[in-house]
């Protein structure tokens, strides 16, 4: 028996890294503060700097690997496509270059340049968050918030739910390549290898849901008790309530100030 | 009276045409063994969700018919509260692990959670428990990436930790090697030694034949022999309606085919070693 193991349940969780053990709650609210920033300031050069701020916290937090490996493809897929897609078409006056439909002016990048940083910065606070907040960590809080153990099972099993319908999918298309079918290739072949398992697997998911709270009724999961925790968080400390009250009044000031300059 | 009671319970699953179990009678005590036998689609499972009160607050459908768990009538137990007093265990290992727990650690802790248990005899409790059943070498490993057996062990182990007084337990080895079969009917040993009330449906009769105090036979939604498990199971006449019946009882049956009798029926292993060895010595 590794009592050292079991005796980190008798002490409250801890990591030993500093933005790590912040409270779920108080990365929540920084994440949504420094995400939505931007949206108020209204300046690329702004909302990108918060883009490279979040990688360089992902790399102080340990976790630069799984931050940026998710990060990129956002960065690809909406960034790229948003920016090339308002460069072209949005309106402006100082043409850059023209062909058949396709208008690039200055303005028309200052505004896909925008956009972008505003979907990058949000996005980017909403993935760090993900990577350095455990799940039951936030549902804890939740719940010593008040919030029902329903409600913070129900996200819980939700996140839960996605990894498992990924190894399902991966487990049908590996029989489906077994049987002879060609899983494998361009993304044409894979589509059409993948699109089939999608019935089955949704079905399968529906299926395993009754036992599934069946299994979750043997637990006692709606006795009529107070539950406890076997895992429990540290309280925030003071300096993090003072951190969280400084970024909430900029926050705040931050929009009167927008509000004022849209009003005057 | 025992602790649970059925007298002329019939059950129609919602949208159903035919009723799932038919005018059933019987009566469960504490601290039994019962052993559920039966062919597959016989109404076994059904049955456990009537003992459990999963019928009818769960499974809604229609229950006629007087069934009782310690003198209350089924209809009007809290399953809530009935939760802490009866522990379900069933065949899918898969989907009888929470998902939601990081370790075997936690997961056995969850149901401790749920009843409000405290955080130091909670330990303390996961600790027996898990040594109690030999999975130590699991408590750190994720149960989401458990095999089968290993899944079904710690579906016990959180079930056992609640320390409920009666386990239903509905088909734990249908998806299990031999040895993972044995390592849970000893799990199920231990509870009877505990003076748990365990109903247990199975189809491995030779092991029920081994621990079983009595052995109830269903068939088609109805019960079909009920009793002491050696007067069950070495009833011939169940051969017929499709139940299987220990190997012991097969053997003892081709022998009388050649003329040779032993003193009684021989319904366990060891029995038949024993009259065997009478016999020829």
């Amino acid at each position: 028996m590794d009592y050292g193991f079991i005796n980190q349940y008798k002490q409250p969780k801890k990591s030993g890294n500093m933005i790590r053990d912040l409270n779920p709650i108080t990365k929540l609210n920084l994440m949504l503060v420094l995400g939505l920033s931007p949206f108020f300031v209204q300046n690329f050069i702004y909302g990108f700097s918060m883009v490279i701020f979040f990688v360089i916290v992902s790399a102080a937090a340990g976790c630069f690997k799984s931050f940026f490996s998710m990060y990129w493809k956002v960065l690809l897929l909406f960034g790229v496509f948003l920016f090339l897609v308002k460069a072209a078409f949005a309106p402006g006056e100082q043409v850059i270059f023209q062909l058949w439909g396709i208008c690039i002016t200055h303005e028309s990048i200052i505004s896909g340049l925008n956009i972008v940083s505003l979907v990058l910065a949000f996005s980017g606070s909403f993935i760090l968050f993900v990577k350095i907040t455990p799940m039951e960590d936030f549902t804890y809080m939740l719940e010593q918030k008040g919030v029902s153990h329903v409600v913070s099972f129900v996200i819980l099993s939700s996140f839960q739910t996605i990894t498992d319908l990924g190894q399902n999918a991966q487990i049908i298309l590996e029989s489906q390549k077994a049987r002879g079918i060609e899983t494998e290739g361009n993304i044409l072949q894979r589509a059409k290898a993948f699109i089939p398992v999608i019935g089955p697997l949704i079905l399968n998911a529906i299926a395993g849901t009754e036992e599934k709270s069946i299994a979750m009724d043997a637990r006692a999961f709606s006795a009529p008790v107070e539950h406890t925790f076997l895992s429990e968080l540290p309280k925030a400390g003071n300096k993090e309530k003072i951190l969280i009250v400084v970024f909430d009044l900029a926050f705040a000031a931050l929009i009167i100030g927008r509000i004022a300059l849209w009003v005057l | 009276m025992g602790f649970i009671e059925l007298k002329n319970v019939t059950y129609t699953y919602p949208l159903a045409k035919e009723p799932a179990l038919r005018n059933m009678t019987c009566s469960l005590e504490r601290g039994k063994f019962y052993g559920v036998i039966g062919e597959n689609a016989g109404g076994k499972t059904t049955f456990c969700n009537l003992l459990r009160g999963l019928i009818p607050h769960f499974y809604i459908g229609e229950l006629v018919g007087e069934a009782t768990i310690d003198g209350q009538d089924i209809r009007e137990v809290d399953i809530d509260v009935l939760s802490t007093r009866m522990g379900y265990i069933f065949q899918n290992p898969f989907t009888q692990i929470s998902g939601v727990r990081k370790t075997v650690f936690e997961e056995i802790a969850l149901g401790l959670e749920n009843l409000g248990v405290a955080k130091e005899e909670m330990i303390e409790k996961v600790i027996e428990i898990a040594e109690l059943l030999k999975i130590e070498n699991l408590l750190q490993n994720n149960p989401n990436r458990l095999s089968g057996g290993q899944r079904q062990r710690v579906a016990f182990a959180s079930i056992m930790a609640m320390d409920t007084d009666v386990f239903v337990i509905d088909e734990p080895t249908s998806q299990l090697d031999p040895e993972g079969t044995e390592s849970i009917f000893e799990i199920i040993h231990t509870l009877k030694e505990r003076g748990k009330t365990i109903i247990l449906v199975e189809h491995k009769v030779d092991l029920l034949a081994e621990y079983a105090d009595e052995v109830i036979a269903i068939q088609g939604g109805e019960i079909i022999a009920e009793g002491k498990t050696k007067e069950v199971l070495s009833d011939l006449t169940l051969l017929e309606r499709g139940v299987m019946l220990p190997q012991s009882v097969m053997l003892n049956q081709q022998l009388n085919n050649h003329g040779i009798h032993l003193p009684e029926v021989p319904v366990t292993k060891s029995e038949c070693i024993r009259l065997l060895a009478e016999r020829v010595g």
